[in-house]
């Protein structure tokens, strides 16, 4: 018979024994921490379209490191350092998640997917309503994104990782990814992972935001939905074009999101019903279904002991909290400029984070006033906080690439 | 010092450069609206300069009735 060692059946645990102190305790706080994204996704308190397959792909990927050969350990789910040809088909071949990670993650085509998918389900009429206003609150809630890219290099982030993590502060997840792939491709795991950790917290931080700097009188105010002008889909249709053309000719090397979210724009406004169910659907929620379990694979304890992984964690916070505040502070100035009749919490809208932070204004000014509806101007906001949003990811890449 | 200042410096360009290009998006959208609208206003009004008796402008329901 030949000799049986029990810790070698259980590869899980043997490895976690023979792994250095820092490596192992790093393994089993993920695994907990991957079994309370799951749990707060569930009960609703974080986003559980990314928190479930998440923080599921994290605590299994911890679990299950084993012995590849008699010195190396890792897992058969993938591998994201390789890149030299021959060992890439091999992995292909063995680490079953790998196509998924080859094929659609690391080239940006999820988050091109995932975006068309937002541009089925935004109605940009909200948008044409009022678009230099709509725009404006926008702008000033991309304050984030460029604020933070400073603070990070005067912690000493090389200008590229700078910019990465500073996209945080649009509050958009693919875009997030998007530049983190093209500007930082060490860190794009735990700069997304932040990225989408902080955009599930925004929708319980921001209403305490709006509550510290907006009185409750000026919450409540009631906008005109009669003001609203009807807009044709022949005028959507032809916003979409000119400006997807427009955007890619500016800045080819953000085409891919540029046509993506105008394509998903188009494709709603045509009409084809089954375009529309299918990319509204299965794409949007397939891709976002193995985004999150991509990034919850991708949370390898080593991964996560990159000590710049504290520094995300504060940067990703400062973004959001800036941009939250310009959104505000532009919310404020449209409301002096309309002679008080505009209502300053929809600023909180211009965060890009579609819809959430639309229905977060929506849900402040409902609390402050039973009678005030804001949904359709916050909702102009948040689409135009989408296209700033993707212009500064566009200036970044272009000048830093 | 040096660095930070250089990054604030780079951070205000993109931020300027974005916003230009955001507003421009927004006039875009303003024009877009303006060019279909006066088309349509164009298209509607040969059909308001036909005669009343004529049979296109004429109400078709009681005609067709009788």
């Amino acid at each position: 018979m030949p000799d049986i060692d029990i810790l070698n059946i259980f590869q899980g645990v043997a490895t976690m024994v023979a792994a250095s102190p820092t490596v192992a305790i790093a393994r089993i706080v993920l695994i907990a921490l991957g079994v309370l994204f799951v749990y707060l996704g569930a009960n609703g308190t974080l986003e559980p379209l990314i928190m479930i397959p998440m923080g599921f792909g994290m605590s299994a990927v911890n679990a299950a490191v084993l012995y590849l050969s008699a010195t190396t350990t890792g897992t058969i789910f993938l591998d994201p350092m390789v890149s030299e040809p021959g060992s890439l088909v091999s992995i292909l071949q063995i680490d079953f998640l790998q196509p998924v990670y080859t094929f659609m993650f690391s080239n940006g085509l999820i988050a091109c997917l995932v975006f068309m998918g937002i541009g089925v389900i935004s109605d940009i009429g909200y948008m044409l309503i009022s678009p230099f206003r709509s725009m404006f609150i926008a702008v000033c809630a991309e304050l984030g994104t460029v604020l933070t890219f400073p603070i990070a290099v005067a912690l000493g982030m090389p200008y590229k990782e700078a910019a990465a993590i500073a996209m945080i502060g649009s509050a958009d997840g693919p875009m997030v990814l998007y530049t983190s792939l093209i500007l930082a491709k060490d860190l794009f795991v735990p700069i997304t992972i932040v990225a989408y950790l902080y955009l599930s917290l925004a929708y319980a931080g921001y209403p305490y935001l709006i509550k510290l700097m907006i009185p409750k009188e000026l919450r409540g105010i009631k906008m005109d939905p009669g003001k609203n002008p009807k807009v044709s889909k022949a005028e959507k249709m032809t916003f979409a074009v000119i400006t997807s053309v427009l955007l890619c000719l500016l800045f080819p090397v953000a085409a891919p999101l540029f046509m993506s979210f105008f394509l998903g724009i188009m494709i709603r406004e045509s009409g084809v019903t089954q375009y529309i169910e299918f990319i509204g659907g299965p794409v949007l929620y397939g891709s976002t279904f193995f985004l999150g379990l991509l990034l919850g694979v991708l949370c390898e304890a080593n991964t996560i002991l990159n000590p710049k992984v504290i520094m995300l964690l504060v940067l990703g916070v400062v973004a959001l909290l800036i941009s939250g505040i310009g959104g505000i502070i532009g919310g404020y100035i449209v409301y002096w400029m309309s002679g008080r009749t505009f209502n300053p919490a929809i600023g909180i809208a211009g965060v890009s984070c579609l819809p959430t932070t639309a229905k977060v204004a929506q849900k402040a000014a409902r609390e402050a006033n039973k009678l005030a509806l804001i949904l359709p101007a916050a909702m102009g906001a948040s689409i135009c906080g989408v296209i700033s949003s993707a212009i500064l990811a566009a200036i970044y890449v272009t000048l830093l690439r | 010092m040096e660095n930070i200042w250089g990054a604030t410096q780079f951070a205000l360009i993109v931020y300027g450069i974005g916003a230009v290009v955001s507003f421009l998006v927004a006039w875009i959208i303003t024009l877009t609206f303006a060019a279909i609208r006066m088309h349509n206003r164009r298209n509607a009004a040969p059909d308001e300069s036909k005669p009343k008796g004529s049979p296109e402008s004429a109400p078709a329901g009681p005609k067709k009735a009788a």
